[in-house]
């Protein structure tokens, strides 16, 4: 756009030169030397629009070697004209000027610079003017006044036209990159699709009832599902073990295959997003987590525990649920593995544990700790 | 006896329903297909199971409405999206199991269903829990506090008895949260809990000001 804008101004700059070579300057007696000029004013021309094109814009220093040229244009005109034909055709350097002086208006981000260069325009202009005509200084006022204003409303419309260009740009760049969102989303369902539909709904059968008599490949076929699973819903980022998700995520498959089916599930995000946990909190909570199970498999009497864990606020909690025998809070000792270790283990990370049971109605093990790192209690002080 | 029905384009998904519900003396599986429109009279069956993926490559949430208006819908699906879920509950479906769900789980939703309640999986409970919390930071609260409590240890894979216990009220009254909130599932904000459900699906922040 800058470029065209460009080629257009200096075509019509060029324009006037040629309508004065046609008409007024003709009558020169120093004819030669107006076309020399001409010519040099083309030349220079070509090579700035040339330059532009490559460049794909004006860049500062083109467009002031331009302005060089059209100053210095002013000066030799000047001398070419003979002091009454300086407000003729005869002085094209001037129409020549003004047009061409759009250029500074391309060259330059800043608006100093613009402002200089116009006013220096106007003052070669007054000068070439007063030593050619041997008039007052302030009868060519008028005439450079012109000057002072083309090449900063220029400059002003190529800023608006840069910016929306910009504001363009990037919406295009956001549209882009959204479609491109979509387009792997959409490729990511179609395989966990394929994949759910072709070998997850088989596996889980298998996994279930006595289709396999085997007890052992029972759960290792549990186990597999569940990562396959874990796969379907997860997309790619599912091989990762890392976040405390994984971590959970690859306990309760190691327990599945020895015979305990753990459940985990979390919430959808940001309950369910693990990034903010941590690293010695995730492996507290998971070591917690897996002591719970360790329990549900020695004393609840029954071979399915579910693991749930959500991020909520400013805390991570990991949650061992079963449906067995449980026990009964009031007469058994608190102390022995269950409590002491696990209490031991958040605590050092500052969370605490929470148990539930009751005989015949199954265990609850909250596990809780801070997400951001423990700070000195900064509570009201008790009484 | 109840009479079930199975609705699931997968023919060894049906198959492995049928034998889990086959090993409940009280359930009768008499009629397993395809498609919903191959069952044999839905009004005299007591529930149906019905997937929500049914080949069609988008959720059968229209197919959902349709039948729950004939019978008891309990919707059996596996990987699906969280908007999806809501949509089929607000579609009239009386509960949701995800198809990895043990065997106990799902003789204790057909029976729950067969009984006219609301079947409240782990899974769901976490999907309402979630959407609704999102909603709240544009709407206001759409659960009241015990409500929203009941639904996170109900999440967590707690039994309504369990619940009861940790919150200190009778398992009834827990009965009562999850009635009140199908109620508020199927009336009212449920465009809201979907909008936001939706949200969540596809990952993009649920609080509007993000």
């Amino acid at each position: 756009m800058e470029v065209v804008a460009l080629a257009a101004t200096r075509t019509a700059a060029l324009l006037n030169v040629a309508v004065a070579l046609t008409t007024g300057a003709r009558q020169s007696q120093l004819f030669g030397l107006a076309v020399l000029l001409a010519s040099v004013l083309l030349a220079e021309s070509v090579t700035l629009v040339a330059l532009a094109v490559r460049a794909g814009g004006v860049s500062p220093a083109a467009g002031a070697a331009d302005l060089c040229v059209g100053w210095a244009a002013l000066v030799c005109n000047a001398s070419l004209v003979p002091g009454s034909d300086v407000h003729t055709w005869g002085f094209f350097a001037y129409p020549y000027g003004l047009v061409a002086s759009c250029a500074t208006g391309l060259a330059f981000r800043r608006f100093a610079p613009v402002a200089a260069a116009s006013a220096g325009y106007a003052l070669v202009y007054v000068v070439s003017d007063h030593s050619a005509s041997g008039q007052p200084l302030w009868n060519a006022v008028p005439n450079a006044g012109s000057f002072l204003g083309i090449a900063p409303v220029v400059w002003w419309v190529a800023r608006q036209l840069r910016r929306l260009a910009a504001e363009l740009d990037a919406e295009r760049a956001r549209g882009l990159a959204l479609a491109r969102q979509e387009a792997a989303l959409h490729e990511r369902a179609r395989h966990a699709r394929l994949l759910h539909d072709r070998v997850l709904q088989t596996m889980e059968t298998l996994a279930r009832g006595s289709w396999i008599q085997d007890a052992w490949m029972r759960n290792q076929v549990r186990a597999e599902a569940g990562w396959v699973r874990w796969l379907v819903e997860n997309g790619p980022q599912a091989e990762r073990v890392e976040d405390l998700g994984g971590a959970l995520r690859a306990l309760a498959q190691e327990r599945t295959r020895r015979g305990l089916r753990v459940t985990v599930r979390f919430p959808p995000p940001p309950g369910g997003d693990f990034g903010s946990v941590p690293g010695e909190v995730a492996d507290a909570l998971l070591a917690a987590a897996h002591e719970a199970l360790t329990n549900v498999s020695k004393h609840a009497g029954v071979d399915r525990a579910s693991v749930h864990a959500t991020v909520e606020e400013d805390a991570v909690a990991v949650t061992v649920v079963d449906h067995g025998n449980g026990f009964d809070q009031a007469t058994t000792p608190a102390g022995i593995g269950i409590t002491q270790s696990l209490r031991a283990r958040l605590a050092e990370v500052g969370g605490t544990v929470r148990i539930e049971s009751q005989p015949g109605g199954g265990t609850c093990v909250e596990l809780r700790a801070p997400v951001r790192a423990a700070t000195p209690d900064t509570g009201p002080p008790v009484p | 006896m109840l009479r079930v029905g199975i609705v699931d384009d997968h023919p060894v998904a049906r198959r492995g329903i049928a034998a889990v519900l086959g090993d409940d003396p009280d359930c009768e599986v008499v009629a397993s297909v395809a498609r919903i429109a191959d069952l044999p009279g839905p009004e005299s069956l007591d529930v149906v199971l019905c997937d929500l993926y049914l080949s069609e490559g988008r959720p059968a949430v229209p197919e959902v409405r349709e039948l729950a208006a004939r019978t008891r819908v309990l919707v059996v699906s596996a990987a699906s999206q969280p908007a999806d879920v809501l949509a089929c509950v607000a579609a009239g479906a009386a509960g949701y199991l995800t198809k990895d769900s043990e065997d106990d789980l799902f003789a204790e939703a057909v029976r729950t269903v067969a009984a006219d309640g609301f079947y409240l999986s782990p899974h769901l409970a976490d999907v309402v829990r979630s959407a609704a919390q999102a909603a709240e930071n544009r709407e206001g609260p759409l659960l009241t506090a015990r409500e929203e409590e009941a639904l996170g240890w109900i999440a967590k894979g707690m039994t309504h008895a369990q619940t009861a216990r940790r919150m200190g009220v009778a398992t009834s009254t827990v009965d009562t949260y999850v009635k009140r909130i199908r109620a508020r599932l199927s009336l009212g904000n449920k465009a809201e809990l979907v909008w936001f459900a939706r949200n969540l699906a596809e990952g993009g922040s649920a609080d509007p000001r993000g």
